[in-house]
């Protein structure tokens, strides 16, 4: 990232309560990774000399699971699907409100356990009946695939891999759309009808999504790593 | 132009031919001599018929290629006009990016006492409120800004999802929103004998486009000036006109109006970003439809967008 933008951020992650070792490009954060071994690591996609993609596709590659939050420049569904593809944790859009932040960092730092690749890796998603298969952008509950739009998909994806998590409608809106406030509440509301509708799911007893009130949407089934 | 003389002068050369050789005979410098020609006149008129066929043949020929030529080089100019619009958003975009992010990180380190990230948006003009609430009040507008840019940008290229919508529906539910704080709006779609057909395309985005035009309805008008929204079908296109009796827009910016950042006189001292209607006509013209808009100063204004229907 920027030097004003790691400088302010490495502060502001301090002030937050973090340890914080700040280098200035991917090369320097591979090596520096190698030595220091942090908890979690935020990076920017745009850097000089290793950008963030081909950086964590080389961190991956090594062998090395350390939770990665990429801040992404772009607002496309494919761009954000490909951070998830080469195995960030979370991806969070420049600019960003810098709370939101350090809400994904403790949210990841949650759901990581020493060992276990994280589940926004994983190429399947499994939960009871349902199963999303990531790359053939296909779902299927009780056996049957299920007709979803693309956005719908790309919502239940996200709510699949961060589950257990109350996420906000502005960052299911920010994820799945990549921008528009102020449709926020309408077009999430719709998009979850709709999957609920698919998953035969109520909003009052749920299975899959629950709606907490005035805060956004749980995922609170178990997911596994599907084969 | 010269071009199109060439191409009349070579018209009239195999008269001048003729002509020439006309004379040739009559001078005598040629040995004339008669020919007698003996035809039907079914097949007279045949042949005649057909000279004249591949005569304009040949003619339309070349005006199509000509045609076409100019159109494709028409089209590029095109092309590379917009291509190098969108690349100019995607690049304001990207660089503002970085700045706004310190901006708004430094301002999170520097004023986290007892102001939550959530909170609503402070007024920037009252007097009450801090230095710090009124940068974070620019940084926010800012924030908007650059987020209404990317759609803008990403509209361009983004894929647009297909489904039907029906755009009554949204009508209803957006009229329902806007008359809590304005009573002088109406509604007016087809029931009878059958509903508004619906149109294709990407709900999310089609609700933003009757938000906005109906937002920008209420905000400039008057409280007591009326708006009226109405949709019909009109052969192939839905049209919806969101009519309202606020001051209209002058002569002289209407042509202005939809293009980014933008902003009309009669707006300088309203909030907006200059961008709702780029994004409207935007978002209209990648669902294959337009936008237009007529207006006549102190009576009002029509903003009407025509969506190709199901």
């Amino acid at each position: 990232m920027t030097q004003g933008v790691r400088a302010s951020l490495s502060a502001f992650l301090t002030r937050a309560g973090f340890q914080v070792e700040a280098v200035s490009d991917g090369a320097q954060a591979l090596s520096t990774l190698e030595k220091s071994k942090p908890d979690l690591v935020v990076m920017d996609v745009l850097m000089p000399r290793l950008d963030g993609r081909e950086t964590l596709r080389r961190l991956r590659q090594a062998g090395n699971l350390t939770p990665v939050i990429l801040l992404t420049q772009v607002g496309e569904a494919t761009e954000r699907a490909m951070a998830l593809e080469e195995g960030a944790d979370d991806y969070i859009n420049k600019p960003f409100e810098p709370h939101e932040l350090v809400a994904r960092i403790r949210a990841v730092l949650r759901r990581v356990r020493a060992g276990v690749p994280p589940i926004a890796t994983a190429w399947a998603l499994v939960s009871g009946e349902l199963r999303l298969d990531r790359r053939a952008r296909r779902v299927t509950f009780r056996d049957q695939e299920l007709n979803l739009t693309p956005k719908g998909l790309l919502l239940l994806e996200y709510l699949m891999t961060h589950s257990d998590e109350v996420i906000s409608r502005e960052r299911l809106l920010d994820v799945v759309w990549g921008w528009e406030k102020s449709v926020a509440s309408r077009a999430v509301d719709a998009r979850i009808a709709e999957l609920r509708r698919a998953l035969n799911d109520s909003a009052d007893a749920p299975t899959y999504i629950e709606t907490s009130a005035g805060a956004g949407y749980r995922f609170v089934a178990k997911v596994e790593r599907g084969a | 132009m010269r071009r199109y003389r060439l191409l009349f002068i070579v018209a009239v050369l195999p008269a001048a031919l003729g002509f020439l050789i006309w004379q040739a005979y009559r001078f005598g410098w040629l040995s004339d001599s008669i020919l007698y020609l003996r035809a039907n006149l079914g097949l007279l008129i045949f042949l005649s018929g057909l000279l004249l066929s591949i005569l304009l043949g040949i003619g339309l020929y070349f005006y199509l290629r000509f045609e076409r030529r100019a159109q494709r080089t028409s089209d590029a100019a095109l092309d590379h006009f917009s291509t190098e619009h969108r690349q100019f958003l995607q690049r304001l975009d990207h660089e503002l990016k970085n700045p706004l992010t310190t901006l708004q990180v430094e301002l999170a380190n520097l004023g986290d006492e007892g102001l939550p990230p959530t909170q609503p948006e402070p007024n920037p003009d009252s007097s009450t409120s801090s230095p710090l609430e009124r940068i974070r009040a620019q940084v926010t507008r800012l924030n908007d800004m650059v987020f209404q840019l990317r759609k803008l940008a990403d509209l361009q290229t983004a894929s647009i999802e297909q489904t039907t919508v029906k755009l009554d529906e949204l009508l209803d539910e957006l009229v329902t929103e806007f008359s809590a704080t304005k009573p002088n709006l109406t509604l007016n779609v087809p029931r009878m004998p059958w509903s508004l057909p619906e149109v294709r395309g990407d709900i999310d985005l089609l609700y933003l486009v009757l938000r906005n035009v109906l937002g920008n309805a209420v905000k400039f008008t008057g409280p007591n000036d009326a708006i009226q929204v109405r949709a019909f079908e009109d052969t192939n296109h839905i049209v919806v006109e969101v009519a309202d009796e606020g001051p209209g827009i002058p002569l002289d910016e209407l042509p202005h109006i939809m293009e980014e950042l933008y902003r009309g006189k009669n707006a300088r001292g309203l909030p907006g970003s200059g961008l709702g209607l780029a994004l409207v006509r935007a978002i209209v013209e990648r669902h294959g439809g337009q936008v237009t808009i007529r207006s006549r100063v102190d009576q009002g204004t029509v903003v009407a967008l025509r969506l190709p229907r199901v």
